[in-house]
């Protein structure tokens, strides 16, 4: 029989844990959200001033003035159109979501509909009404819709494929087939598929697209019953919280599977419509534009419960629609910049999702922390060579030059005459506060003759970022000493 | 040096636990938990579901690290990180879902992960030692579960463990097999080695132990000893206050047969034979309880009935006690009841024969309004490739309270009222649903049933075992079933949910209902059932009643191939 030696204890464990964390109340859940969404617009600022070194007070007021410029009602149009749009994709997603049918194919599933809503607007007859032939694409393109998102469903329902893959796939034939539809349609010699001249809605208060927010207002309140009050909704539910149970009551598991998708598949054809013959009035293979996609984070992160995407498809417009009119401002490519910074937006409320859910601990140990903090005041001892009373004083002067400079700023506000110019200037300062402590202090010590100092600068920072390794090199360090000691004891 | 002499020996502390605290999330699972277990006995401890026995002794087994306090092996502090760290102390735990390669032999999951290497012969030679019953070549697909228990017991030998830590090691096992692992239990004691067994089940923890710590929702309350204590005290000492641990069974005649299956066949999901050639009566006011090891075929008996189970063979037919009786339009429309009418399945009041082939449809909307179109005989209905939803639509009140609570019978994430309509939701008005009956209803079974729930629109899954028990038992009675079937309905449930669930059936019972109990517990099955119907690999080896044969004897008639 194996005799196994009892081995040396170790003592050292890391430090830190993942724990989960139960019965989260809600407003502590939320505090966490609006910190995370407050916290990625800050970055994406951060991200500017990275990107061209000043303008962090800039990119603010841009973007507050791309969504919400009073003194011009067309770019309040614009965002909640955009908003609509991510909305009506969301809530298209958020049944089959439910059911627990990852549909990724948002993007293919729309643009089939777009392909066949501007096939229709630019072959039918010239001499039909206007309102027949949008009617007629909008019939269409739901037809196409359904078809896209229909077979994913057939498959699963019948072979249980697996749907993720299925309608990923299906987005790039939808891709395929509009390319190849754009260069059958061209006539030789333009460039492009040009506008639609009939089949489109008119201008209202200085965009096309105004009536799409109407029909977002109406698919909302469609899915919230669809959803929370209907019987099809209850099943949808039950199917996609477990199988079994749905057998167990008797529901037909293949009938829902296909049935919500049709549902979903008329929602991706509005929305194909709307954006062919509402907002753009034209085609491209590339007219959706990840907005798909997009709208599966909308969803996911909205819990499938309409009221939350509805918010978080208003945020995403005004990171998108802000940060394109901030990029305009600061000369940078608007289109990647806005891909930035909304790349930033979902990458930290997701992170928000994970700090919701879980909670990173340190294990608790008395004779680890009171050694830790004799080290931490060894180290303490070790940085401050400087004089105290020298360092006193110059922490005062600089207190009164630093005042000096807030007040001359603040002037320099109030004198601006235009009010609105005034409010974003003030929201700038705000934010801009710890870069004008940064530009203050180094004006301070140029005035003073008080000379860089690079090593001073260096532990300062050092002293910051080395804080958790520090806390863990300790920890290492701990333990190895309260091993010789135990062995100490043994021998 | 003088050696102690050898009582002292035997009665050393080995383990100590001081004040063990262990949290999950807001959960605490162990509160400053401190005891000791001595060198050599066999010590049991002794909890209800929930308790937190389990916890403890992972902790002790390395798969947990305690939050607080600190655990002693030989007077000597350890710090237990992995499986490894306690196999290193000599600690080995035999966990109740086994972890076994289950396309390996015996003897190569023993030799497993071990760095030294063994013969057969050795392993041939432990079991001899000890009275294990193994065959070394034999693959863990092909073990039952009696064999496989044996195996991971052989298999934590074979690391050198002095400390043995069996969790819930007789919930599976026949009596026979329980008396066979207590035998090889006393063995190893015997050798020196200290064997802890957690467990929930009063006559084992007298016949077995020398030492019983007794936990309470994650608090230690005392140590007894074995030979100073009774079945009674332990039971008081487990739930905090008296209880009654008798099971009442009425005695009252049974109507007439209600299911009569013939020959029923089925598979399982993989498409192996589960049940083959099962055939009995189910009478009314009686419970049928079925005994048998685990996967023997209790589920996909009842599933099959249930309509869930379309690939079967056999009969189901079911009688509804609808003999003078007046047909209602609660199950049947005005077609239907037409069509039975024709074929002279109605009578009149007066007893004359039933004709509608004349009469308009609203004469008969009124004749059955006013009661007068009476059932001439009980409706016999063959169950057979039926779905539920069709079963539900014939009026067979059948109810099917689902081994998996809420994997089949509930949705966790859904409140308690959208629990009660998952019955019911199809009555709605115009697509959408109706959520005040359901609300009515969900309140009415918190009521009756003491649900412990902060509110009705409290997720399911946030309940405790016994709550979301009870708020599935509740609402598949509620429809007043003929039939109810129910699958291990007191798994996972502290002593006072599951005397309430018995005494649920019994009423239940006086009021005409058939019942099908399925349970694991043998003592309660006897206790609780009028018949008990003996599941083998699949097929009936014996339908007896309980009060005529002994433990052993089904015991028996459970392996009989």
């Amino acid at each position: 029989m194996e005799k196994v030696a009892v081995k040396e204890k170790r003592n050292f464990r890391f430090p830190l844990y993942v724990t989960k964390k139960i019965g989260l109340p809600a407003w502590k859940y939320w505090l966490i959200r609006i910190v995370g969404i407050l916290g990625a617009f800050l970055l994406a600022g951060i991200v500017c001033t990275v990107l061209k070194p000043g303008t962090f007070g800039l990119f603010f007021s841009e973007l507050f003035r791309g969504c919400f410029d009073f003194t011009d009602i067309t770019t309040i149009i614009e965002l909640l159109v955009l908003t609509s749009l991510l909305l009506l994709i969301a809530l298209a997603l958020t049944p089959a979501f439910k059911m627990k049918f990852w549909n990724i194919g948002a993007e293919g599933q729309i643009l089939i509909s777009c392909l066949v809503s501007a096939g229709i607007a630019k072959f039918a007859p010239s001499d039909l009404p206007n309102i027949v032939i949008l009617i007629m694409a909008c019939g269409g393109a739901m037809v196409a819709g359904i078809v896209w998102s229909v077979i994913p469903a057939i498959f699963k329902a019948f072979f249980n494929t697996n749907e993720t893959l299925f309608s990923l796939m299906m987005n790039y034939i939808a891709t395929v087939l509009g390319g190849l539809a754009v260069s059958v349609w061209i006539k030789s010699g333009s460039q492009s598929f040009g506008l639609l001249k009939q089949g489109i809605f008119s201008e209202i208060m200085g965009s096309t697209g105004t009536l799409t927010i109407v029909f977002a207002v109406l698919v909302f309140i469609l899915v919230f019953f669809y959803i929370k009050k209907s019987i099809h909704g209850y099943e949808v539910t039950v199917v996609g919280e477990s199988v079994n149970t749905a057998r167990y009551v008797g529901i037909n598991v293949k009938k829902v599977i296909i049935r919500t998708m049709i549902f979903t598949g008329a929602i991706m054809g509005l929305i194909g419509f709307l954006i062919v013959c509402a907002i753009n009035q034209t085609f491209n293979d590339s007219i959706v534009g990840g907005k798909g996609f997009t709208g599966v984070l909308i969803a996911w992160l909205g819990h499938f419960e309409p009221g939350e995407i509805a918010l978080f498809s208003f945020l995403a417009a005004v990171m998108e629609q802000g940060t394109t009119t901030a990029a305009s401002a600061i000369s940078m490519s608007s289109f990647l910049f806005s891909s930035i910074c909304t790349g930033i937006f979902f990458f930290v409320i997701i992170a928000c999702e994970f700090f919701s859910s879980y909670q990173i601990k340190a294990h608790h140990n008395k004779e680890f922390m009171n050694y830790y903090g004799e080290q931490k005041a060894l180290r303490r001892e070790k940085y401050s060579v400087q004089d105290q009373e020298v360092k006193a004083q110059y922490r005062k002067d600089f207190a009164a030059f630093f005042t000096t400079v807030k007040n001359a700023k603040k002037e320099k506000i109030k004198a601006e005459s235009n009010a609105f110019k005034r409010f974003m200037k003030k929201v700038g300062y705000a934010l801009s506060y710890p870069f004008m402590w940064i530009k203050a202090r180094r004006t301070f010590n140029k005035q003073n003759n008080r000379r860089f100092s690079f090593p001073r600068l260096m532990k300062n920072i050092g002293y910051g970022i080395t804080y958790p390794v520090f806390w863990i090199a300790s920890h290492i360090r701990f333990a190895k000493q309260n091993k010789k000691a135990m062995k100490g004891e043994n021998v | 040096m003088v050696s102690p002499p050898a009582l002292l020996i035997t009665f050393m502390e080995n383990i100590r636990f001081e004040n063990i605290t262990k949290i999950f999330g807001s959960i605490v699972a162990n509160n400053n938990v401190s005891f000791s277990i001595d060198t050599g006995e066999v010590f049991c401890i002794l909890g209800e579901n929930g308790s937190g026995k389990t916890t403890l002794l992972n902790v002790l087994a390395g798969i947990y690290k305690q939050d607080e306090g600190r655990v002693y092996i030989n007077g000597k502090e350890v710090n237990i990180n992995s499986p490894k760290d306690a196999y290193a102390h000599k600690i080995g735990m035999v966990h109740q879902h086994f972890k076994l390669v289950n396309v390996f032999t015996a003897f190569e999951n023993i030799s497993l992960g071990s760095k030294t290497k063994y013969t057969v012969q050795q392993v041939v030679d432990l079991c001899n030692k000890y009275g294990f019953k193994l065959d070394p070549f034999k693959r863990v697909y092909d073990m039952s579960v009696s064999e496989k228990q044996t195996l991971e017991i052989v298999k934590t030998l074979f690391r050198g463990v002095d400390t043995l830590i069996l969790d819930e090691p007789t919930a599976v096992l026949t009596p026979q097999e329980i008396t066979h692992l207590f035998d090889i239990i006393r063995n190893m004691r015997k050798d020196g080695k200290t064997i802890v067994i957690i467990t929930h089940k009063l006559n084992e923890v007298m016949e077995i132990s020398d030492r019983i710590a007794i936990l309470r929702k994650g608090e230690y309350i005392t140590t007894v000893k074995t030979s100073e204590t009774n079945e009674k005290q332990l039971a008081e000492l487990m739930v905090g206050h008296k209880i009654d641990l008798n099971i009442h069974r009425s005695k009252i005649p049974t109507t007439g047969v209600r299911l009569h299956i013939e020959n029923l066949s089925a598979v399982n999901r993989d498409g192996e034979t589960a049940i083959k050639d099962i055939s009995f009566d189910l009478y009314g006011s009686e419970i049928l309880g079925i005994a048998g090891i685990s996967g023997s075929g209790q589920k996909e008996l009842l599933e099959t009935i249930a309509g869930l189970n379309r690939e079967t063979n056999g009969s189901i037919i079911f009688t509804n006690p609808k003999k003078e009786q007046p047909v209602t339009f609660f199950h049947k429309n005005i077609k239907q009841i037409r069509e039975l009418a024709a074929e002279g399945k109605f009578h009149l009041k007066d007893g004359s024969r039933c004709d509608l082939t004349n009469k308009s449809n609203k004469e008969v909307t009124e004749m059955v309004n006013n009661e007068e179109i009476i059932f001439y005989e009980d409706e016999i209905i063959d169950l057979k490739y039926k779905k539920p939803i069709e079963i539900r639509d014939l009026g067979i009140k059948l109810s099917f309270v689902p081994e998996d609570r809420l994997g089949m019978g509930l949705v966790g994430s859904m409140d308690l009222i959208d629990n009660m309509m998952l019955r019911s939701f199809r009555k709605g008005h115009a697509g959408l649903l109706d959520r005040k009956k359901p609300a009515a209803l969900a309140q009415k079974i918190v009521d009756e049933l003491e649900v412990k729930t902060p509110n009705i629109h409290t997720q399911v899954k946030k309940l405790s075992g016994g709550n979301i028990q009870k708020i599935l038992v509740g609402r598949e009675l509620s429809s007043r079933p003929k039939i109810l079937m129910t699958a291990y309905p007191v798994r996972g449930l502290d002593i006072n949910s599951s005397y309430l669930i018995y005494n649920l059936l019994d009423e239940q019972k006086k009021k005409g209902t058939s019942i099908i109990f399925v349970g694991e517990d043998l003592d309660v099955l006897m206790a609780l059932c009028d018949r008990l119907l003996v599941l083998s690999n699949g097929h009936i080896s014996g339908i007896v009643d309980p009060t005529k044969v002994s433990k052993e004897e089904i015991g028996l008639l459970m392996t009989r191939g």
